[in-house]
């Protein structure tokens, strides 16, 4: 009796299976055809499936905005792997606002000389987004950046007229009088770490 | 394709336009005609082995929810000519240590032992390349031919894994020759004669449907069906593509086969399906009869050859189905699964079938409906 | 006559193979079909993640554990971030435990839907897997709009979650789950019921409880041979003790032996539907409230060592952290679920076939980045 149930079970069960593809053959496809379909903009008329652009928060390629850069380190030193290199030189004192919706302020004495993401070696983790106290560094959702040179991963964010500017703004400010400058050194570093600890909550 | 006596007057026609050409003696018109007519056979089964590869694609993509091919061409039609002329240019590599007259020659047995039975399917009354007396002897026969190809390329690739899947099928086909092989018995019991053409004729009945073998009694029916899983796996098709399961031996015997032979073991494979389908129409289904399909009229005959191919194509769609849908078969329950549930039920059906004609004879449709004398 | 002797093969099932699902080689002993012994080969994806948490401060150490296991990012993160909370004294507030659970169970639907999906595909069929990937792509775009990534979410922070829930976040989940419980069904109806696909792995390579607890097996290979052992329950955490759920166990499913293929395969597919109970649970009862604990922004542990384990998809990930009162651990020991499971393999393997070992390794989910870390 075995056998007969055996192949009972064996025609029912591929049968049914049969039937599931066959209704999927009938179901129209997922495919979204990229790159004809802008992913970041889709305008697909009478499509009935389920793609959304690529979303808001999507981690795509860093960018910097370089203005409102205070050159504290936090993004370089929360890397796990070391992929932001940059340099920068003292300058004259000003108040940079968070591009972050709550628009809190912090002291800006150094200038960028240098910036250098490498994006091949980025990890896309977000981490030095949520450290920057000013929100200047921040996700893209582009990700189309593929390159035939390794070196062109490296994104460069500071142009050599730009550096060479601030380091005449540098020199300029160094050639200022002295007493000036004492007074200037422990002021950032207790705002900066008082800004940090309000970071984090 | 056409009958010997109008090959005759063909002869007559060439020779009167230029009379030079009686003094070629009969047998080189012979030979440069069936010359042509397997250039044609050849050249209609490779197309349709490549259309077939593209449909199978395109279907395999909407089982699975997504669009198959659609780059190359409309709908992605030439994606298979783009992939025959990308294998040409492929580098011929030959591994090392493998046996060399035996590995070139092995894709070439493969594809001959598939596109041989192509001579003789009946495509319709009047179309047909050769009607053997033996048909489906003939075609049982060199579809055979396949094993040893099939084997050398296993062995020759020096591949271990390639011998494996080679080993794999052998016992494979060899087997499912007995199933397939009774089943046919079957069908040529019920039409009487082994000439492929004499069995479409002989399913001729009213609509053009009710006179098919697979109606004539409940043993044919499930006969049909014991050939149809046999014919399955002698083309080493999923449920049973043990021989070239690529998630358990990369890919089996054609491991090491690279460019234009890699295709030639695909090609055969392909146009297998669409033999497969053609072979099960002409035993059970009957050929090219069906609604309209009058073989005395040109009209009729045109008819016929589009019902042949309609249901040729229709068991086409069924192999693709089920390959995309089911798993394979271990190797000891695929040879379980003949010798102990096929070979039995073939047997019955065949003697069943016997049993059946002797008391309804020649009645169509289950015993209910009388063909005509 | 001498007596017939057969040699022991040995075959290479390299680190390219289509259905070792990852980087793992096995040097097979096999006699004809069956396997003698399969000695396993580890450490092609080796990348010394317990030298790297060394050398990183403890938050930068959580994208690498990302790609612990990158189908089961989430239940990584939170392992390290419950490691660290631990071991600092840091506790978690709740609204994040609750975005904890719904994403980690998110991530196990996800997980396990990919190995049930390679297990079928590894068996032959090819469209359940594409199926199962189709379901997956919508978790994947539930989780790009939370935190922006598909595959390596770094989610989790040490002492909370990173982003709170966009807005209608929750809604959507909601219409997943609504969308895919169906789908479990139709699932079972294109392959778990098949009876080709059970009768290849329900007899097949059955681990006895007390083998699965001396080989050190976890998660759902230990449940699917019989004991009934989930962290989730058994050694709580976060807020499952809040929760209802089931805990399903292998009980020899579909007349199998208990402990087979078939059995850890049911599991996965019956866990599936708890994790979909455990959300909607979660969803119906998230308080508003924090999403992040405050945490130093250096953060420099008391001196001290801890083992803490949660339940991923895998089974058991444990992390022993040993911290000297510096910014960095001083020692990391990451204990995975694949690595006992690769080590039964040997002993398991020894009598069944090749495509049985396929099986086996598909069943037990060993995936390579687990096993080498």
């Amino acid at each position: 009796m075995n056998y007969f149930r055996n192949i009972w079970e064996a025609i029912s069960s591929i049968a049914q299976s049969m039937a599931v593809t066959l209704r999927t053959f009938f179901t129209k496809p997922e495919t979204v055809q990229y790159p004809e379909v802008d992913v970041l903009n889709p305008r697909m008329p009478g499509y009935s499936g389920h793609l959304k652009p690529v979303s808001e928060r999507f981690r795509g390629f860093l960018t910097v905005d370089t203005d409102a850069c205070i050159s504290c380190h936090q993004c370089a030193h929360v890397c796990p792997v070391d992929c932001i290199q940059f340099e920068s030189e003292k300058g004259p004192k000003t108040t940079v606002k968070s591009l972050r919706p709550d628009g809190k302020e912090s002291p800006k004495t150094r200038y960028l000389t240098r910036f250098d993401i490498h994006l091949g070696r980025c990890m896309y983790c977000g981490l030095c987004t949520e450290v920057c106290p000013t929100g200047c560094i921040h996700f893209t959702r582009e990700f189309r950046g593929a390159a035939g040179d390794y070196h062109k991963l490296i994104h460069h964010f500071i142009s050599p007229e730009e550096a060479e500017r601030v380091r005449k703004m540098a020199e300029e400010e160094a050639a200022k009088p002295k007493p000036e400058k004492p007074a200037k050194e422990p002021k950032p570093s207790e705002p900066a770490e008082a800004k940090a600890e309000a970071e984090k909550k | 394709m056409m009958m010997q006596e109008q090959l005759n007057q063909g002869i007559h026609w060439v020779i009167g336009q230029a009379p030079v050409l009686a003094q070629v003696p009969e047998w080189a018109w012979y030979l440069a005609w069936m010359l042509v007519a397997g250039s044609v056979v050849l050249v209609a089964a490779s197309l349709v082995a490549g259309i077939t590869s593209w449909v199978e694609r395109r279907i395999a993509g909407r089982m699975q929810a997504r669009i198959g091919p659609n780059r190359v061409g409309p709908r992605g039609f030439f994606q298979w000519i783009a992939d025959g002329l990308k294998s040409l240019f492929k580098e011929d590599v030959t591994p090392a240590n493998a046996d060399k007259p035996l590995f070139r020659l092995a894709p070439y047995l493969v594809f001959t032992g598939m596109f041989g039975a192509w001579a003789v399917l009946p495509y319709s009354a009047r179309l047909y390349a050769a009607d053997l007396n033996v048909g489906i002897l003939y075609v049982m026969a060199i579809t055979s031919l396949v094993v040893i190809g099939i084997l050398m390329g296993g062995w020759a690739s020096g591949n271990k894994w390639g011998l494996f899947g080679a080993l794999r099928s052998s016992a494979q086909i060899v087997s499912y020759e007995v199933p397939a092989g009774l089943a046919i018995a079957t069908a040529v019991a019920l039409s009487g004669s082994l000439s492929l053409q004499e069995m479409v004729r002989a399913q001729a009945g009213p609509l053009g449907i009710l006179g098919w073998n697979i109606f004539k009694s409940p043993f044919a029916f499930v006969a049909f069906f014991v050939y149809f899983i046999a014919a399955v796996a002698e083309g080493n098709r999923t449920p049973f593509d043990l021989p070239e399961a690529e998630s358990e031996l990369v890919a089996g015997y054609n491991t090491e086969y690279s460019g234009m032979r890699f295709v030639f073991f695909f090609f055969a494979e392909w146009a297998n399906l669409f033999l497969i389908g053609a072979v099960s129409t002409t035993l059970f289904l009957g050929g090219w009869q069906g609604p309209l399909a009058n073989p005395d009229t040109w009209w009729g005959v045109m008819i016929g050859a589009g019902w042949f191919f309609l249901k040729a194509c229709f068991f086409v769609f069924v192999l693709i189905w089920l390959r995309w849908t089911l798993p394979r078969l271990r190797v000891d329950q695929l040879m379980a699964m003949c010798w102990k549930y096929l070979v039995p039920i073939a047997f019955v059906c065949l003697i069943g079938t016997m049993l059946w004609m002797s008391v309804f004879g020649d009645r169509a449709f289950f015993g209910l409906v009388a063909v005509g004398p | 006559m001498s007596p017939l002797q057969t040699d022991i093969w040995t075959l290479n099932m390299g680190p390219q193979h289509p259905s070792t699902h990852g980087v793992i080689r096995f040097v097979l002993k096999t006699d004809g079909e069956i396997i003698a012994d399969a000695d396993p080969d580890v450490g092609f994806l080796h990348r010394g993640l317990e030298k790297i948490a060394e050398l990183v401060p403890y938050p930068s150490f959580m994208p690498y554990t990302d790609r612990l296991d990158y189908l089961a990012a989430i239940n990584m993160n939170w392992a390290w971030a419950l490691s660290v909370e631990r071991l600092a004294g840091i506790e978690v507030p709740a609204r994040a435990e609750h975005l904890r659970v719904i994403t980690a169970e998110l991530n196990r639907i996800a997980s396990h839907l990919l190995s049930v999906g390679a297990l079928a595909s590894d068996m032959g069929a090819f469209t359940p897997f594409v199926h199962a990937i189709r379901d997956r792509e919508r978790i994947n775009d539930l989780f790009e709009e939370l935190c922006g990534a598909r595959l390596t979410f770094n989610y989790c922070r040490i002492g909370g979650v990173s982003l709170d829930a966009p807005p209608g976040w929750f809604d959507r989940v909601r219409g997943f789950l609504d969308y895919y419980e169906p789908m479990i069904d139709v699932f079972n109806r294109l392959i778990t019921d098949n009876k080709i696909f059970v009768e290849r792995l329900r007899r097949v390579a059955p681990v006895s409880a007390e083998m699965a607890i001396a080989y050190g097996l976890v998660g759902p290979n230990l449940r699917g041979s019989g004991v009934k052992f989930d962290l989730r329950k058994d050694e709580p955490y976060g807020i499952y003790p809040q929760l209802e759920f089931e805990v399903p166990v292998g009980r020899g499913y579909r007349d199998g032996v208990l402990g087979s293929c078939f059995d850890r395969y049911m599991v996965r597919i019956e866990e599936l539907r708890q994790c979909i109970r455990i959300i909607r649970q979660c969803l119906d009862r998230i308080p508003e409230g924090e999403i992040q604990a405050k945490v130093p922004k250096v953060l420099r542990p008391a001196k001290g060592e801890v083992y803490c384990r949660t339940e991923a998809p895998r089974g058991e990930v444990g992390f022993y952290v040993i911290s000297n009162g510096e910014k960095t651990p001083a020692r990391v020991k990451i204990r995975t679920g694949s690595w006992s499971a690769m080590s039964i393999i040997r002993e398991l393997s020894k009598g069944w076939m090749i495509a049985d070992l396929v099986a086996i390794i598909g069943s037990l989910d060993v995936i390579a980045p687990e096993v080498d870390r």
